[in-house]
């Protein structure tokens, strides 16, 4: 859990507000698909914004990786002021993996919103590279924030659902022969899991969800990141029993 | 070396019960403490609140966890298994004397623990005794249960505000210490709107917090424990001169797991440069 020195290499417009950091470390990390890693917006002197803010890793290369980052608040606003060769400060990875291991055989069925891009895009190419046949369906609200080149990049089949034109992701999925999949993976926004679930819950046998929901420490010690069980009392802390959940353990 | 009444510290920084888990999760980042304070545990376990938890606000943020916790069984099974490197500190919470002397009684069976952090001062449950003003016949029965039942260290933590009055009805009732102060009740807005009333932490609660720290020492003469917005060595030396004789770090830990040993060199560094 030790802070992990950075560097900016590069710091990339790639839609109206969405940004891709590309940081510099030292040694070589060992990251799954699903993991995350929080980083300190803003210098260690001050005092604002006081938490740091978690982010999927969206890609690892070498000593190289790569984040995907949407502007919308004040630690955004603050990354997106970075340039190469600025230090940033990094503790992770945390959190638990998708399971692509034992069980992604079959066809896969990665569904994305907004930010969770970020989330699936490591993922879907280790899914490629052990031979998983991916179709991809990301949804984003405005036809300015889709970002061409990272989607490319994934280089599998993707249907890109913008809602002010075409309504929500689940719109697309509907029209879908959803039974021929074996794996659904879903990152977003709480509300698009919640109905993305509720439609493929029963027609594809494995569905794991990746929540992008606040955090206060990302490690486990403050509690502050509650999911509630499906079954039973209490919650699960996203950060250390997540941020990845079996469809059918959690209740949204 | 410190001496906070009965108990020695091997230097004054205490982690503050909440803000590192339960104990069993990274025991070498607090080993450089001079005490570990556990999140605060019930004779039940408790689920805790719905989300959201915790918004962030100008140089801190307001949390409503609500004591999330395994019950006083819980832990015990839980810490068993753990070595503890430091001066081992349970923050307790129970709603009547009956409860904290269930709870107390079984804390006494593991030897290992030094002492009880009594929490009369959670602002995330509804504590009627306690917030928004306090019940100082309520605070004295309490502490004199817990005196009752151990002979074990019995530091009790308060609210802010209140905490001059109760600190001296803490000292008549036999507690060793009194931690000066909880969270600031307060509320916040999530960036979506959701309007979520808890307890302020972090650096904007310090300048209020020496304030407590220093009216207090001047109303009793058992040792107060300063917690709130400790993020550097400096924040220390403040404390310290303010009244306190040891010093809590609590949520920067969340930004930096290692706060405890950089602000603890920071703050042996300023004493060397003094005269
Ligand atoms: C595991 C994980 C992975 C993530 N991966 C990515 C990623 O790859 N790319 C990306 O752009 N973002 C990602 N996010 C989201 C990202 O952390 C936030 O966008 C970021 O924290 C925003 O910070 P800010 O200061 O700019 O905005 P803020 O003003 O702090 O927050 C704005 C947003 O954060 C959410 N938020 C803040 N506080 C609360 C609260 N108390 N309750 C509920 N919601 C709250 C709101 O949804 C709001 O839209 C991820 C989040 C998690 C938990
Ligand atoms: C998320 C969170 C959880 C907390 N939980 C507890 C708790 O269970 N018991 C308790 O006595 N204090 C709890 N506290 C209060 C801290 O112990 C401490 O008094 C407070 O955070 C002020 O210190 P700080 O500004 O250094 O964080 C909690 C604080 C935070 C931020
Ligand atoms: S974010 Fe702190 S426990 Fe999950």
């Amino acid at each position: 859990m030790d802070e992990i020195a950075s560097r900016v290499l590069q710091n990339k417009k790639v839609s109206d507000s969405y940004h891709v950091l590309t940081l510099g470390v030292r040694e070589r990390l060992t990251i799954f698909p699903g993991q995350f890693v929080q980083i300190l917006c803003r210098t260690p002197g001050e005092t604002t914004p006081f938490l740091r803010r978690p982010f999927s890793v969206m890609d690892i290369r070498g000593r190289a990786m790569d984040i995907l980052y949407k502007v919308i608040g004040p630690g955004t606003a603050r990354m997106s002021e970075w340039r190469p060769g600025d230090s940033v400060s990094i503790l992770g990875p945390f959190g638990n993996a998708f399971s692509i291991d034992d069980t992604a055989v079959g066809p896969a069925l990665v569904v994305a919103g907004g930010t969770g891009l970020g989330g699936v895009h490591y993922l879907v190419r280790a899914l490629k590279s052990r031979g998983v046949s991916v179709t991809f369906v990301y949804g984003v609200r405005f036809r300015r924030e889709t970002a061409p080149a990272v989607l490319k990049s994934l280089g599998v089949k993707t249907e890109v659902v913008v809602e002010e034109r075409s309504g929500v992701v689940t719109n697309r999925l509907k029209k879908m022969a959803l039974e021929r999949f074996r794996n659904c993976f879903v990152c977003g926004p709480t509300g698009m899991i919640r109905a993305t679930a509720d439609l493929v819950r029963g027609r594809i046998p494995m569905i794991e969800v990746s929540l992008e929901e606040m955090m206060g420490c990302g490690f486990g010690i403050c509690y502050t990141c509650p999911v509630k069980k499906r079954t039973g009392q209490g919650y699960y802390r996203a950060c250390d029993e997540g941020p990845v959940f079996r469809e059918e353990m959690i209740s949204l | 070396m410190i001496k906070l009444g009965g108990l020695a510290l091997i230097n004054p920084l205490i982690v503050a019960s909440g803000t590192f888990g339960l104990g069993d999760k990274y025991p070498e980042r607090y080993r450089h403490a001079g005490a570990f304070i556990c999140k605060t545990i019930t004779p039940l376990p408790r689920a805790g609140n719905p989300p959201p938890r915790i918004v962030e606000t100008p140089s801190g943020s307001v949390n409503y966890v609500g004591l999330e916790n395994p019950g006083v069984d819980g832990f015990l099974n839980l810490i068993r298994r753990i070595r503890i490197p430091t001066v081992f500190i349970v923050s307790v919470y129970a709603e009547s004397t009956a409860d904290l002397a269930r709870v107390l009684s079984k804390m006494e069976t593991e030897s290992r623990i030094s002492g009880y952090e009594l929490n009369l001062s959670c602002p995330n449950i509804r504590q009627r005794r306690v917030m928004p003003s306090v019940d100082p016949v309520f605070v004295r029965r309490m502490v004199k249960t817990a005196r009752g039942l151990t002979r074990k260290w019995i530091c009790a933590k308060l609210p802010p505000y209140t905490c001059i009055d109760a600190a001296q009805v803490c000292e008549d009732a036999g507690a060793d210490a009194v931690t000066v102060s909880n969270t600031y009740p307060s509320i916040a807005f999530t960036p979506k709107g959701h309007r979520m009333q808890g307890g302020l932490a972090g650096p904007a609660v310090k300048p209020m917090a020496l304030y407590y720290v220093y009216q207090t020492s001047l109303r009793v003469r058992i040792p107060i424990v300063a917690s709130g917005g400790v993020t550097a060595g400096r924040d220390v030396e403040e404390f310290l001169g303010a009244g306190a004789k040891a010093v809590q770090v609590g949520s920067i830990q969340y930004v930096d797991p290692g706060a405890l040993r950089r602000i603890l060199q920071e703050w042996r560094a300023l004493r060397m440069r003094r005269p």
